[in-house]
């Protein structure tokens, strides 16, 4: 039998089944499946906002659009990701925008596209853009006080969207404040996500957070003012559920303690 | 109707163009027909749902198959912890006359054979989708292909001698 015959063979042998559903009936459920779960965005955001002191304002940067569950909120690279303080939206755009260009010759304010996603806490901000089979991180802060250190650190990192086979989750980028074995604080994280994925939640610490979840990553940055244990952080993890609620996979939210994959 | 900038025409399309290509990878892939077209329907519905997202994977139909299979197991397992006796999907035993045509063969492949020719065969996917489908390089989805071919040869040979 050749690949030929096989794929005659095959065809013939499945003519007999057919699908006869109307369009109609498949579209209406759909339409079903998508309320239900904006309803279900809505339970969560109302009881993450009634966790006390873990407030959404509190979660996003004064001045950004709160993560109400609009269809861009639940998918897709919209703008609500990109929520930078107008006061210094500019600085970081340009200051980034620059090092980038800088740092990498093949890439030009050409082909250098709109950030997808910008937020920031206190005096640090991140920029991310999507190249498609790259993606590029600024970390950006403002200039400090005048004098010999008046230039203001901005870091880049660059690499392939490469998510493992068999799996839902990976660390893109993670980024924290830490002593040499301190508290953990400032953590933020984008995580590169399976299509599969709905929901994205970070334990850490006895509490659960939210992340906003796009077509390609999870970001998430948590709460100012939330500070980990070195345990606790080494024991927070990133969960990532279907549409059912079913949990497709979990890692650590330290790089080094990823769990294997779940099912 | 209007959903993420696209028209329920494109996916209207999309679904006419495909579903019976999806029903017949479902079934090949361990799906029992009676219970295919409601687990692929399904798969559609949730496509639709995220229509966003699933319309600019390389190949939207392979996402669909995909679904209605897991969903599919996951409603067996959910099923096989209030009833110990029921069977799973991919453990249905059939009569010796299904047994001897090609898909109930294809249906007993090993896992990465028959999802190549599902993909290749039943969903038209070149070589190239299906080795980013499945995440594996172009020259493994021939390999598997050739040792999948050789195996159907070996089971369809070996069912026609027992028929005589």
């Amino acid at each position: 039998m050749t690949e030929d015959d096989l794929h005659d063979r095959l065809a013939a042998g499945t003519a007999h089944l057919t699908m006869r559903r109307p369009a109609g009936e498949v579209l209406g459920r759909g339409n079903r499946l998508r309320r239900r779960r904006r309803v279900t965005a809505l339970g969560s955001i109302a009881a993450l906002g009634a966790v006390g002191a873990i407030g959404l304002a509190t979660i996003l940067p004064p001045g950004s659009a709160p993560l109400t569950p609009t269809t861009s909120y639940a998918a897709g690279w919209g703008p609500e990701l990109v929520n930078l303080d107008p006061e210094v939206a500019d600085d970081v755009l340009r200051d980034c925008s620059s090092s980038v260009r800088g740092a990498w010759d093949d890439i030009t304010t050409a082909t250098l596209p709109s950030p997808v996603a910008g937020q920031s806490r206190a005096r640090h901000t991140i920029v991310v853009y999507d190249l498609g089979e790259e993606v590029v991180n600024c970390w950006w802060s403002p200039p400090r006080a005048s004098g010999a250190g008046a230039e203001h650190p901005t870091g880049l990192a660059r690499e392939r969207w490469h998510l493992p086979a068999g799996r839902h989750l990976r660390h893109a980028f993670m980024t924290r404040d830490d002593g040499p074995q301190g508290p953990v604080f400032e953590i933020a994280g984008m995580i590169e996500i399976s299509p599969s994925v709905d929901r994205v939640t970070i334990e850490a610490g006895g509490t659960t957070y939210e992340a906003a979840v796009t077509d390609r990553v999870a970001m998430f940055w948590l709460p100012e003012g939330v500070t980990l244990s070195r345990s606790e952080y080494e024991a927070a993890t990133v969960t990532a559920y279907d549409e059912d609620g079913e949990v497709l996979d979990t890692i650590g939210i330290h790089r080094q303690h990823e769990s294997p994959p779940v099912g | 109707m209007r959903h993420r900038g696209v028209s329920d025409s494109e996916f209207s399309e999309f679904y006419v163009g495909h579903r019976d290509r999806c029903l017949r990878a479902a079934v090949a892939s361990g799906l029992r027909p009676d219970e295919a077209e409601e687990a692929v329907a399904e798969a559609f519905a949730r496509a639709w749902s995220h229509w966003g997202k699933v319309r600019r994977l390389g190949a939207p139909e392979a996402w669909v198959v995909r679904t209605a299979v897991n969903a599919n197991i996951s409603w067996w397992r959910k099923r096989r912890r209030e009833s110990p006796a029921s069977t799973p999907p991919d453990e249905v035993h059939e009569d010796g006359a299904d047994r001897t045509d090609l898909l109930s063969a294809v249906r007993r492949l090993p896992p990465r054979q028959r999802e190549v020719v599902v993909l290749r065969y039943l969903l038209d996917l070149s070589t190239e989708q299906t080795a980013s489908r499945l995440g594996i390089a172009p020259g493994t989805v021939a390999s598997q292909l050739h040792k999948a071919i050789a195996t159907l040869r070996s089971h369809l040979t070996h069912s026609e001698r027992t028929q005589r």
